[in-house]
């Protein structure tokens, strides 16, 4: 999947498995499939938020350019790393469609965050304790009758 | 018995019997379900007995689906592993000490769904001494009148991130505490 990886990509949130938010810029997310789940720092949460948005790695990797002091070759560098990571923990899945046109690219600020390359970090200690409920979103609804 | 003098005795006697059998059944389903209960406590009480510092002892658990929700079954092959015992992070397979509830508190009371779960985090980050036997000592019964199924999978999705974020602070929170300790100690 990551070998086919191009600039313009549309990148999009595996809905069915994943379930994610960004508290504070951090973004978390979990595969609800493995049970393992993940943490992204500042700018990683800023690449998750592009992401939901439907956007490209390219316009993501200018986003990130332009809210924080980096290059965008180092950003661009950064982004396809991480994607390629996100991409292989099932996190996210390649649309064939074209990346959302009204997709905002975020805006410039004047005075740029400070930069770390963002991180994808991964926890495995919690796959047990959720195993026995995992939310099944493709099931059709049942009627509830108890309590 | 003379069929003649007593045309309708051999249906009742069938529907007596048909009775006995019954109770019978249930008497002896109520005995096994006793003997159950007992065996999983007396197990359960014999890893405290082997293990002083153990504080929670859980089981792991088999599902079986009822017709009407078979399909989920198959829905679920392949799912965390979900077509062998799991573990039984559930009130329902615990023996616990009273230490255990002091050192980690009371169930969260505002959590409608997943007060269980979280507590066993919660126990988990705290170190709590607890252990997870092989044994399948519950069996948990899938229909379509579960309480769980009241929920959607939208608040399921929100609670368990819920969950982890509040031990992701947890564990931070330790990590600075010592982090500022150890340098008050350096200082000193």
């Amino acid at each position: 999947m990551s070998s086919q990886l191009h600039d313009d990509s549309c990148l999009v949130a595996n809905d069915q498995d994943v379930a994610a938010k960004v508290v504070d810029g951090e973004a978390i997310l979990i595969n609800l499939t493995s049970g393992l789940y993940y943490t992204m720092d500042k700018v990683g949460g800023f690449v998750w938020s592009m992401i939901v948005r439907g956007s490209s790695v390219e316009q993501v990797s200018e986003a990130v350019a332009a809210r924080y002091s980096v290059p965008l070759a180092q950003a661009r560098e950064d982004v396809r790393r991480l994607v390629r990571e996100l991409l292989d923990e099932k996190l996210i899945v390649l649309s064939m469609g074209s990346p959302e046109a009204a997709a905002p690219v975020g805006p410039a600020v004047e005075n740029s965050q400070p930069y770390e390359t963002p991180k994808l970090t991964r926890f495995d200690d919690m796959a047990d304790m959720f195993a026995l409920d995992p939310p099944l979103p493709e099931l059709p609804a049942l009627k509830t009758g108890g309590t | 018995m003379d069929r003649a003098r007593f045309p309708v005795a051999r249906p009742r006697m069938r529907g007596a019997m048909l009775i006995v059998a019954l109770l019978f059944l249930t008497l002896l389903t109520l005995l096994g379900v006793t003997f159950a209960a007992l065996m999983k406590l007396e197990r359960q009480a014999a890893r405290f007995a082997a293990r002083p510092e153990l504080e929670i002892c859980i089981t792991h658990v088999t599902a079986f689906w009822e017709a009407e929700v078979r399909h989920e079954q198959e829905a679920m092959r392949g799912r965390l592993r979900a077509d062998s015992a799991l573990p039984g992070y559930l009130l329902q397979t615990m023996l616990a000490r009273r230490s255990a509830f002091e050192n980690i508190g009371m169930l969260n009371p505002a959590l409608r769904f997943g007060e269980d779960t979280d507590w066993f985090i919660r126990a988990r980050d705290a170190g709590i001494a607890l252990e997870l036997m092989p044994d399948v000592l519950l069996f948990r019964r899938f229909h379509s009148s579960n309480l769980t199924r009241s929920r959607g999978n939208a608040v399921l999705k929100g609670g368990i991130l819920d969950m982890i974020q509040g031990s992701l602070e947890r564990r931070r929170r330790v990590i600075s505490d010592t982090c500022r300790q150890e340098a008050g100690e350096g200082e000193t």
